[in-house]
């Protein structure tokens, strides 16, 4: 059960992203839309909820300072799997 | 010959654009109509669908005439 919510997880997470980029490059062309504007801003929200479950449950996504390391006493960054192995 | 583009062609004039490799092909003129903002997918659609916008899905039709505007 624990790798299946995990791949979901990040399933979540990379879809979420990929909507947001659909909209950045949506906003580059139409900078003044109000509607696309609110929405890109509700999706970075909703990535960083993802993310944060995600680290909270499994640890980093994303080292060098962006993914928190949940464990206080053991740097979770070199346990496996990496976030994009899955066994 | 159909070289609207150019007024005086020379061919040693190094600032003039060189002829079109097919001189009696007149040279494409794009049009881009403004996308408006309306429906979006659904995230885990839109990266199954490739796009978050249903108006941009034009999925390549082998052999069967393709609907939709062209």
């Amino acid at each position: 059960m624990r790798n299946d919510q995990k791949e979901m997880l990040l399933d979540r997470i990379r879809a979420y992203e990929f909507s947001a980029v659909e909209l950045n490059l949506y906003l580059d062309s139409h900078p003044g839309d109000q509607r696309a504007l609110n929405d890109y801003n509700t999706f970075v929200r909703q990535i960083a909820a993802l993310k944060n479950e995600y680290e909270r449950l499994y640890g980093p996504l994303i080292n060098f300072g962006f993914g928190s390391n949940t464990d206080r006493n053991r740097w979770q960054w070199l346990d496996d799997p990496w976030p994009w192995e899955n066994y | 010959m159909y070289y609207g583009y150019q007024t005086d062609y020379r061919a040693s004039d190094p600032r003039k654009p060189d002829p079109p490799a097919q001189p009696n092909l007149v040279l494409a003129r794009a049009y881009v109509p403004v996308q408006t903002y309306t429906r979006a997918f659904p995230p885990e659609e839109a990266l199954k669908e490739g796009t978050l916008f249903p108006e941009l899905v034009r999925p390549y039709v082998k052999n069967k005439r393709q609907g939709g505007l062209l």
